[in-house]
C-alpha cells in the first residue's frame, strides 16, 4: 500500500494577507512617524522600516 | 478578490502588461532616483564650499540681507530678465533668487542664483539647477522632456499602481498552500523567483505604494497649483476687477519688512513676485513655513499687494495642496537625517530586484510558451535523451 503525502492545509484570504498588511501597516508608520516628529520619532521609524527591509534577507535565508 | 479562474486570468494579465508597460521607466526611475536621495550630501561634496558651510537661518523676518541689491545685482548681468522668486534655503544659510526671461518661463529657461543669507553676497557655486543632479532631476522628473515628459511619467505611475494592485490581487493563488515568504529553493529557478517576487513585492508594498502615489501627485503639481489659483485665489483677483497690471510693485524688501511687521515669528520659505506661476496678478506671495516637522512641509500663503505692500490675506492651504507638500518628503525620503536616505536606497535596490525578477518570469514563462508551441524539428526527434 502506497503511503498517502498529507495534503497541505488551504490557508483563508485572511490568513494569507495579513502578515503583507501587517508589513505595509509597518511601513506606513514607519514613514509617517518620521514626518510627525524629530529625535525619538526620526529614530522609531528607522528601527520601524530598517526592520521591515530585514525581513527581506530574513524570510530568503529561511530554511524552505 | 479573483474568485473565479476568469477573473485570476483578467487581474493576471493585467499584472503582467501594466508592469511590462512600465518596467523599463520605472528601472529609469529607479536608477535616476537612487543619487537623487542623496542629493544634499552629493551637492556637499561637489558644489563651491560656501553652499555647505554655517547652519540654516531661522528664516525669520530679522537680520535679513538686502534683497533689493541682490535681484538689482541679479539683473545688472541680465538686462530685460524679471525676478520670479526668492527661495529660502532649508538646511544653509543660502538665499536662492530665480529669473527668467519673462515671468512665464518654461524652468528650463530660468537661471538659479544662490546668495550667502547673511551677508547677500552672491555665491560664486555653480547654480542649482545646473549639472549632474540638476541632470538626474529632470531626467527622474520629466525624462527631459518637459511637462509632456513629467504627465507621461504620471501615466507610467498608474500603470504602476494598477500593477501593484493586481500583483496583490493575483498573489494569494499562489501562496494558497505557502507560509508568507516562503522561498522553494529545492524547485526550480522559475519557481525560487517567483517566490522571492512575491516576497519582496509584499514587504515593499507599503513603501512601493507611497513612493508611487506621492509620484503620481508630483507630477501633477502644474495643474493642482493652477486650480489652487483658479479656485482659492479667485476671491481676490475678482477684488481687482477692472485693474491693469502692476507696472511697478513695490521692492522685495518692502514685501519683507510687511511680514516682519505683521507676522514677526513667521518662517519664509520663498517670495514669488505677481503674475508668476506662483502670485496673482496683482500680489506678492509670500510662502510661510511651519515650525514643527510636519508643517515646516507644507505652506500658508500671505499675499502682500504688490502696489500698496500691505498684507492681504493669509491663506491656509486646501488638501489637496497639503497634499502635494507632503509627497516631496514621502516621494524622496530625504526628511529623517542619514539613516532614513540609507534605507530608502535600499528599498530602492529591493524595487529594481522586484522588476528584475518580474521581467524574468515573464521571459522565463514566454520562453516555455514557445517551447511547447514549436513543432518538434527532425534534429530533435533523433537527439539522444
Amino acid at each position: 500500500m502506497t503511503q498517502k503525502k498529507p495534503a497541505k492545509a488551504r490557508r483563508s484570504g485572511w490568513q494569507i494577507y495579513r502578515p503583507a498588511l501587517a508589513l505595509g501597516g509597518l511601513s506606513l508608520l514607519g514613514l509617517g512617524l518620521a514626518l510627525l516628529g524629530d529625535g525619538l520619532y526620526d529614530l522609531a521609524s528607522w528601527v520601524i522600516l530598517g526592520a521591515t527591509l530585514a525581513s527581506m534577507p530574513y524570510f530568503w535565508n529561511r530554511p524552505s | 478578490m479573483a474568485s473565479s479562474p476568469r477573473s485570476l486570468r483578467i487581474w493576471s494579465w493585467l499584472h503582467t502588461w501594466s508592469g511590462l508597460a512600465c518596467t523599463g521607466f520605472l528601472l529609469l526611475l529607479c536608477l535616476t532616483g537612487l543619487p537623487l536621495i542623496f542629493h544634499q550630501e552629493i551637492d556637499a561634496l561637489t558644489r563651491a564650499p560656501q553652499r555647505t558651510q554655517g547652519q540654516a537661518l531661522e528664516h525669520r523676518a530679522a537680520n535679513a540681507p538686502d534683497l533689493d541689491a541682490m535681484v538689482r545685482s541679479a539683473l545688472d548681468t541680465r538686462p530685460g530678465w524679471k525676478p520670479m522668486f526668492l527661495l529660502w534655503d532649508d538646511e544653509r544659510p543660502l538665499i536662492n533668487l530665480v529669473i527668467a526671461p519673462s515671468l512665464h518661463a518654461q524652468e528650463s529657461e530660468v537661471q538659479i542664483l544662490p546668495f550667502d543669507a547673511r551677508s547677500g553676497a552672491r555665491l560664486t557655486a555653480p547654480p542649482s539647477n545646473e549639472g549632474v543632479m540638476a541632470f538626474l532631476l529632470d531626467l527622474h522628473s520629466s525624462l527631459l522632456l518637459g511637462p509632456l515628459g513629467t504627465y507621461f511619467l504620471a501615466l507610467i505611475g498608474l500603470l504602476f499602481a494598477l500593477c501593484l494592485v493586481s500583483g496583490v490581487v493575483v498573489y494569494a493563488p499562489f501562496m494558497r498552500h505557502l507560509a508568507f515568504g516562503s522561498i522553494r529553493k529545492r524547485r526550480s529557478a522559475r519557481i525560487k523567483w517567483l517566490d522571492g517576487h512575491n516576497m519582496v513585492g509584499m514587504v515593499t508594498l507599503g513603501w512601493l505604494g507611497v513612493v508611487t502615489l506621492s509620484g503620481i501627485l508630483l507630477t501633477l503639481a502644474g495643474p493642482i497649483q493652477t486650480y489652487w489659483k483658479q479656485t482659492e485665489l479667485a476671491d481676490m483677483v475678482r477684488a481687482y476687477k477692472g485693474q491693469g497690471a502692476v507696472e511697478q510693485p513695490v521692492s522685495a524688501n518692502a514685501v519683507h519688512a510687511e511680514i516682519r511687521r505683521t507676522l514677526p515669528d513667521a518662517r519664509i520659505a520663498f517670495i514669488a513676485w505677481p503674475d508668476g506661476p506662483a502670485s496673482t496678478a496683482h500680489h506678492f506671495m509670500v510662502a510661510l513655513s511651519g515650525d514643527t516637522p510636519l508643517t515646516s512641509h507644507t505652506i500658508e500663503a500671505a499675499l502682500v499687494d504688490a502696489r500698496s505692500g500691505r498684507l492681504t490675506r493669509v491663506l491656509q492651504s486646501p488638501w489637496y495642496l497639503k497634499a502635494l507638500f507632503l509627497s516631496i518628503p514621502l516621494h524622496f525620503g530625504d526628511y529623517a537625517s542619514l539613516p532614513l536616505k540609507i534605507i530608502w536606497a535600499l528599498f530602492d535596490l529591493a524595487a529594481i530586484l522586484l522588476l528584475g525578477t518580474g521581467l524574468y518570469l515573464w521571459g522565463t514563462k514566454r520562453a516555455r510558451r514557445t517551447r511547447r508551441t514549436l513543432p518538434a524539428t527532425p534534429h530533435a526527434r533523433i537527439a539522444p535523451t
